[in-house]
């Protein structure tokens, strides 16, 4: 009775090879995201370029995660459209349980980057005072620079992470 | 009352039937996946689905899963 289907195989290969691509876009995300982080704080805040061939470095070693996650980012779409051609891929492919797993993983991305922006806020004040006390004087308005990106790094890193969290094996 | 998990019979089924994860999940509609986290007990399907799987084994949907 069991039967070799090659639509069992077809929806089996595409449902990898969409979980691959997305961990891959997630992990090249995070890595770019970071060490534009750190040398936004490096170059500009301490002013280190032209005194270290550090942040060069890490500048170069950024360029091909962000190449990388464009890239798996683009399969990943390419997946889904390949998927959605064909309606009885679509629906296999987009069950229930990758429904779910969406949903937990958009509200999950929701309140991070909720807790993230109380989080700066409070860094915020809290460099003021610093500051103010004539203290590291550098940090000023660092996290005004960091907001944006740290935050929808989150938001994006923890939306994917629970998915796929979400869509492991048991 | 929140203790209660749902339990399954679908490997004991699949086994009688001859079906793999991936016959059954074609059957159904679903991701092999899908069918493996509901087997091992991750993941409580919709009434949707729970009827269609019980559909394939030809049997009432409380033979396939039971509340424990």
């Amino acid at each position: 009775m069991a039967m070799d289907s090659s639509f069992a195989r077809q929806v089996e290969h595409l449902d990898r090879q969409r979980d691959r691509s997305l961990a891959w876009f997630l992990g090249c995300f995070l890595f770019w995201v970071a060490s534009t982080m750190v040398l936004t704080v490096a170059v500009v805040r301490l002013g280190f370029a032209g005194r270290a061939v550090g942040p060069y470095l890490l500048l170069t070693l950024a360029l091909a995660p962000f190449l990388l996650w464009f890239f798996f980012l683009g399969r990943y779409f390419w997946i889904q459209l390949r998927i959605r051609s064909d309606p009885r891929l679509a629906e296999a492919l987009n069950d229930e349980l990758v429904r779910a797993a969406w949903l937990k993983a958009a509200a999950a991305g929701f309140w991070t980057m909720l807790a993230a922006e109380v989080l700066l806020t409070l860094a915020r004040l809290l460099t003021n005072i610093v500051i103010a006390m004539g203290l590291l004087p550098w940090t000023a308005g660092m996290f005004n620079e960091l907001r944006s990106p740290l935050v929808l790094a989150l938001g994006i890193g923890v939306t994917v992470g629970v998915y796929l969290h979400q869509r492991r094996e048991g | 009352m929140g203790r209660e998990r749902l339990e399954n019979e679908i490997k004991v089924l699949r086994a009688r039937h001859d079906l793999t994860q991936a016959d059954l999940a074609e059957r159904v509609g679903v991701t092999r996946k899908t069918i493996n986290t509901i087997e091992n007990g991750h993941f409580v399907p919709s009434t949707v689905l729970a009827l269609k799987i019980s559909r394939v084994f030809g049997v009432p949907v409380e033979e396939v899963f039971r509340l424990v």
